[in-house]
């Protein structure tokens, strides 16, 4: 449980620091320089950005050539097993996210696919119930806090982690403690997420070399590009895909 | 009036009203169709050129720009992703960000096409639209084993339905640029003549790699 007590107290610490910042921002007089700074939701876009910087000069040098190689040298066949396993292994906190978001019939997709993956997919290893149809799907405490009505909050870029918001940032604190299966076999359990949850970054991002290395050399402000792929990203994940239509080109504001 | 005039005014007064009133019933009948066709070609358009051997950057380019000429409606989408600024900006910024705005874009479409390896497009359906139609289509992404859904969402320009957004997972294009460009043209001292001159700089850069 120590790991988990320095999670909460590096958090903690995290807060403290955006706290003392967020008081040092202000907003521009001119109105509608006024109006973009509302809508880019970034008070204290000089320090995301150094933040920024340095979880890409982390990319460069550790992120990325991991995933390559991760990518190169281990069997996809291999990589798919741990996905699956992982994937499984986490599904109890989507379990309670659907619950919590009054999911019904999501909570009874999680629920059925984690007993017949347990046992007939060999611990998870197999995703047997995607292939029978019932596809697997996502929730975090962040975005049951935003159908709760909690707003998003300002946005952060938080260091090793990437993107984020104030709302996101309490939902990973709370992720990192409400897996049951950690409580149920402690040190088994916790090192599963310690280890499992770093093969997970390492695949998530040897997933999507090309298209952030193409993002990155086409974009005119790489940073700004990044913070509205991670709104409009959460927006779509907290609506379940089901998400209202964007403002079109010669129709809207 | 003479006899004939007054007969060639009814003849346009008629013909002005049946395209007031005909033109956009058959249009709306036709729309979703007409937008999946259109998707469809410009997909099938796209894959045979990233398919044809021995094409040079430069010519691939300038393929895409005619299909980006013909199926997007580029002044629209470049004036919105300005946002406010274009308000205010002079014809001759205007015409100069246009020009740089769609050989941006150009660029921008070439080099993510080319992270493709020709997976078929497969258009799954359309849906009315607000004044115009959504086409839902579908991109297999097999590196990673999964579908990729793409949206397209076009309005009448003229007599021809024109794409206005690219929707990828439901992260739009427009939207994406509208706010990166809004950022840039903040740095750059909130002045059009340094978005353009950042617009230029980008685009000299990736004619270097």
């Amino acid at each position: 449980m120590t790991g988990m007590h320095g999670k909460a107290l590096r958090f903690a610490a995290l807060a403290m620091v955006l706290a003392s910042l967020a008081a040092c921002a202000t907003a521009p007089a001119d109105p509608a320089a006024r109006a973009e700074f509302e809508r880019a939701n970034d008070p204290i876009e000089p320090f995301n950005r150094r933040m920024f910087a340095f979880n890409l000069w982390v990319d460069d040098n550790v992120g990325k050539p991991v995933a390559i190689a991760y990518r190169d040298n281990v069997p996809k066949f291999v990589r798919d097993r741990f996905r699956d396993f992982y994937d499984n292994f986490q599904s109890p906190v989507t379990f309670i996210n659907d619950v919590l978001q009054f999911e019904s019939g999501r909570a009874a997709e999680t629920a059925t696919r984690f007993w017949v993956n347990s046992v007939f997919g060999m611990a998870g290893f197999w995703d047997v119930a995607g292939q029978y149809g019932l596809k697997k799907h996502k929730e975090d405490f962040g975005q049951t806090l935003a159908v709760w009505g909690v707003k998003e909050g300002p946005y952060l870029v938080l260091p090793f982690m990437g993107p984020s918001n104030v709302r996101d940032t309490a939902g990973r604190v709370v992720d990192s403690f409400s897996n049951p299966i950690s409580y149920f076999l402690p040190p088994v359990g916790a090192w599963l997420e310690l280890a499992g949850g770093i093969i997970d970054r390492v695949d998530e991002r040897a997933a999507i070399i090309e298209q952030v290395d193409e993002l990155r050399r086409t974009s005119l402000d790489f940073y700004a590009a990044v913070r509205s792929l991670y709104r409009q990203n959460r927006e779509s994940e907290i609506s379940n895909g089901k998400i209202k239509k964007p403002p079109l080109p010669g129709e809207d504001e | 009036m003479t006899a004939p005039t007054r007969r060639l005014f009814q003849a346009l007064f008629i013909a002005a009203a049946a395209l007031a009133f005909a033109a956009p019933a058959a249009v709306r009948a036709d729309a979703k169709d007409d937008g999946k066709a259109l998707v469809q070609r410009m997909a099938d358009e796209v894959v045979k050129i990233l398919a044809t051997q021995g094409i040079d950057r430069a010519a691939k380019e300038a393929r895409f720009r005619q299909i980006l000429a013909q199926n997007f409606d580029v002044p629209t989408i470049g004036a919105w992703v300005m946002g406010p600024p274009w308000r205010d900006a002079t014809p001759a910024q205007r015409t100069e960000y246009l020009k740089l705005f769609e050989t941006y874009i150009v660029k921008v479409y070439t080099g993510q096409l080319s992270t493709y390896s020709g997976e078929k497009v497969t258009v799954t359906g359309a849906e009315a639209d607000g004044s115009g139609v959504e086409v839902t289509s579908r991109i297999a992404d097999p590196k990673n084993d999964r579908t990729i859904e793409l949206k397209w969402r076009l309005r009448g320009a003229g007599k021809q339905l024109k794409v206005r957004d690219v929707v990828i997972e439901n992260i739009s294009m427009s939207q994406t640029q509208r706010r990166e460009f809004a950022s840039v043209f903040q740095q750059r001292g909130n002045s059009v003549d340094g978005l353009i001159a950042a617009l230029r700089e980008k685009i000299a850069e990736l004619d270097r790699k």
